[in-house]
Parts: C-alpha cells; sequence; structure tokens
C-alpha cells in the first residue's frame, strides 16, 4: 500500500504575509483618505468665507491624527478638545446660530478698529459712554465699565464638517476598491 | 414667460414641500423654511425646521457619456420647543426620509415670486446618512431659537438625471 499526500494552497505563513502587505497598503490609503478629508474640510471653510481679514485659526486648528495600534489603524480629522481652545468658535461656525460666540456666553465685547477720540469712537468701547444711536440702544448693553455686543443677525451655518464627511463617505469605496485585492485561499 | 427651476433649486424645494405636507398633517404649528435669517426672524415661532441643499457632487453616470450622476447633500435643522420634542421631531423626519419623496419641477410666470407650480418628475431618494446628532453649544444663556437643536444631513439622488 503507498500513501501520497499533496499540499495544496498556500502556506500559512504567506498567508500572513499577503495579508500584512495589504494591511499596509491599506493604512497608506487610510492616511492619504485622512490628509485629503481634511483639504476638503479646509476648502469648505475658505469657500464659504464672508469676511475678509481672516486669520486661519480655524483652518489652523484642524489637523490630521493617526494612530497605529498594531491591528488597528485609525485617522481622525480634528480634535475636538485642541479646536476648543485654538478656535472655540469651531462649533458655531459650522452649525450656526444666533447665540454668540467665541469663548463663551451670548455676547461678545464689541470692536469698531481704530480709536478716534473726541469725536465719534471707533475704537473699543470699554469705559465709554455712547451716546445715541440706534446700535447703541439695542445692540450695545452696559457692563462692567464696557459695553458688550449682542448679535442680532444670525450666523449662518457653513457646515464644513457635514461637506469634508459627505464628501468622504462618497469617496471611500472608490478609493478603497482599488487597493484590495482577493486574498484567495485554494 | 414662464421660469423654470434647475435641478438642485427643485430637489430643495421638492423636499421642503414634502416635510411640510407632512408636518402640517401629524405636527401642527411648525414652521418650515430654506434660510436661517427666516428661522430666527422675530415672526416665526418655534418649532421649525429649515432645510438647505448645502452641495452637490457629481460624476460621470457612465463611460463614454457626459450625462451627469448628481448627489445632493442635504441638511435639515431642527428647532424644538424641548429637547423631547427635539428628539421626537428628528425621528419622525428620519422616518419620512427613508420613504422617499416624489421630486417636482417647480416653475413660477416671469418677475412673480407669489405662486409656484409643480409638476411630479422622478422620485428622490436618500443614498447615505451622514449626521443626525443634537447640537448643543454648551451654554446657559442661549437664544430661545438655539436651545433644542438638532441637525440631520442626508446625501440624496434624485431618478431622473
Amino acid at each position: 500500500m503507498r500513501v501520497e499526500v499533496t499540499r495544496y494552497g498556500v502556506l500559512p505563513e504567506k498567508l500572513i504575509q499577503k495579508v500584512e502587505t495589504q494591511f499596509i497598503s491599506l493604512k497608506d490609503a487610510t492616511r492619504s483618505l485622512g490628509e485629503a478629508t481634511r483639504q476638503v474640510m479646509v476648502g469648505a471653510i475658505e469657500d464659504s468665507r464672508q469676511r475678509n481679514g481672516s486669520t486661519g485659526r480655524l483652518v489652523n486648528s484642524i489637523k490630521v491624527y493617526m494612530e497605529d495600534k498594531g491591528t488597528v489603524y485609525e485617522v481622525g480629522v480634528g480634535k475636538i478638545e485642541e479646536m476648543n481652545v485654538l478656535a472655540p468658535y469651531w462649533y458655531l461656525v459650522n452649525y450656526g446660530g444666533l447665540s454668540g460666540v467665541a469663548k463663551h456666553g451670548k455676547s461678545l465685547w464689541g470692536y469698531y478698529g481704530t480709536f478716534i477720540p473726541y469725536g465719534r469712537p471707533r475704537g473699543e468701547f470699554r469705559g465709554l459712554n455712547i451716546q445715541g444711536g440706534k446700535g447703541a440702544t439695542e445692540k450695545f448693553t452696559p457692563m462692567r465699565g464696557g459695553y458688550r455686543m449682542t448679535p442680532t443677525a444670525p450666523i449662518w451655518p457653513h457646515n464644513y464638517i457635514e461637506k469634508a464627511a459627505n464628501w468622504a463617505s462618497t469617496i471611500a469605496r472608490v478609493h478603497y476598491s482599488g487597493i484590495l485585492h482577493k486574498v484567495t485561499i485554494s | 414667460m414662464t421660469s423654470y427651476f434647475r435641478k438642485s433649486r427643485n430637489t430643495e424645494l421638492s423636499l421642503l414641500y414634502y416635510l411640510e405636507t407632512n408636518l402640517n398633517a401629524d405636527w401642527a404649528g411648525t414652521t418650515v423654511c430654506k434660510t436661517f435669517k427666516q428661522v430666527f426672524s422675530k415672526d416665526v415661532a418655534l418649532p421649525i425646521v429649515c432645510v438647505r441643499l448645502s452641495d452637490t457632487t457629481s460624476e460621470r453616470l457612465e463611460l463614454g457619456s457626459t450625462t451627469l450622476n448628481n448627489q445632493y447633500l442635504l441638511i435639515i435643522d431642527i428647532f424644538a420647543k424641548s429637547d423631547g420634542q427635539r428628539l421626537d421631531m428628528a425621528d419622525y423626519i428620519k422616518d419620512k426620509l427613508k420613504e422617499g419623496w416624489v421630486h417636482y419641477d417647480h416653475s413660477h410666470p416671469s418677475g412673480d415670486n407669489t405662486s409656484l407650480s409643480r409638476v411630479a418628475n422622478g422620485y428622490d431618494t436618500v443614498i447615505s446618512y451622514i449626521s443626525d446628532s443634537k447640537i448643543d453649544f454648551g451654554l446657559d444663556s442661549l437664544d430661545e431659537k438655539d436651545q433644542y437643536r438638532h441637525t440631520i444631513s442626508v446625501r440624496v439622488r434624485c431618478s431622473v438625471l
């Protein structure tokens, strides 16, 4: 009696190597998708800018974060804790609303650029009395020696987060389909 | 002479009309509008639903064709009277969105902004749900209309290209 054993298919070591190679391709693809998503988000912010003189704080606060946990690789765009410090108005700019703004509260300190004494003041209004004017009575409220401004017109929503998420979900399928290869076990 | 609206505008108005019709029947007193200026107008009371078309992504439908396969990002902002109403209204709207709705081609006589005609032409369906979340400014002193807010954003495609 003769027994013949023939091994077919891929050796386990070869299979592991194939999967790891594919995982490296996926990591590269995910990293580039994250960076491209950030570009789309930045583009959405800049395209919808309403006023000149932007400092770029909001755009600069949005960064790409990567974390390699071995079998899990994560890429994120924008970190809430960081943006709350660097550009705390990110939330209001995205979702819009009437309540201002910057760091806290419903009102913010108003200013009009260069201060001109003895004439109609165009600087910060701290410690000064505002006489007359529709804007003074409706928009400016005396508070602790200065004046705070309550917005009367809503900040309209820019929805840069939704636009970037929409783009990423549209492109991800096409992006990954070109990278994923079938790993066959025969 | 008649002015006909284009695809993007028709998509936005079709969803607005669909939600307005349903909310008038099931949730009396709700205002449906298109802009934040209308939302925060003193004449408009809560609850309010604001429908906006934010973005359009285009790609070729097929090889050798110049027809574009447009997909539209529609954002629905809910301004509610309470947190409970916010949640209920968000669920209600999502239930309505998943059914899809009739796409209308709109038109009006040139120079006449008061009357709008609509003719059914196709069906709009949701391709993907992008977001469905509470908007929380985390502040105590908020404008009445910013207190209980919710946002739903969806990607939509029309059956007729």
